[in-house]
């Protein structure tokens, strides 16, 4: 394999993990797992917007709860703006809304780390699957 | 309801209960585990068998954080006793 394949290799797998980490399930549905993509999306998604919603955004605390925000911005860039939002301390949550809220939005994250490793995974053995029957 | 409206819902906490039956808000997230995994692990998704390999798993996991839970109960019940 020379090194111009080796780098569009590459390029793909990159592709794959950053469309699954900007949109839950955009990194299957780009090596063409449309099904699969489906349901991340819908699963992930929904678990983090229940975690929203039973917390309220101020789950997400990059200030005071850097671990679980580890977590979280493995959901999307863009709760990056979301902790920018609740960085100023304005929208307190304590007891319980605040353990479930943190635990779903974290969880979610974990999940699409997972799936996004996947996708990587799906789109190294799909594309040498492929070159394998055109050598 | 607008758009605004369910928006706002998302600012203010929801009340939640400091009770047992809270803990029945680990049943959701269960699922949404169970769906994930699976769906990173089937060949390929079909409906009826993707649905009945998520409920197994969930089954699996809820057996299993019950013995976990029947376990630490009865260890802190010998230590506390």
């Amino acid at each position: 394999m020379n090194s111009d394949t080796d780098s569009s290799h590459y390029a793909h797998l990159i592709i794959a993990g950053l469309l699954g980490w900007a949109i839950p399930g955009a990194g299957h549905f780009y090596i063409g797992e449309r099904v699969r993509a489906a349901v991340i999306f819908v699963t992930v998604v929904l678990t983090f917007t229940v975690g929203l919603w039973v917390g309220s955004v101020g789950v997400i605390d990059p200030v005071h709860g850097k671990l679980p925000y580890a977590g979280q911005i493995m959901n999307s860039p863009a709760v990056a703006a979301i902790g920018h939002l609740t960085r100023s301390g304005h929208y307190p949550v304590y007891g319980r809304p605040n353990e479930i809220g943190q635990i779903y939005t974290s969880i979610s994250g974990l999940l699409n780390l997972l799936c996004i490793v996947n996708a990587v995974y799906l789109a190294h053995v799909k594309r040498r699957g492929r070159e394998g029957r055109t050598a | 309801m607008t758009a605004l409206d369910i928006l706002l819902t998302f600012t203010v906490p929801q009340t939640v209960g400091n009770g047992p039956l809270s803990m029945l808000w680990l049943l959701p997230l269960t699922v949404s585990i169970a769906v994930v995994y699976k769906a990173t692990k089937v060949q390929r998704i079909e409906p009826w068998p993707f649905v009945k390999d998520c409920a197994l798993l969930f089954a699996s996991v809820m057996v299993f954080m019950l013995v976990a839970a029947l376990v630490l109960f009865a260890v802190a019940y010998l230590i506390t006793a």
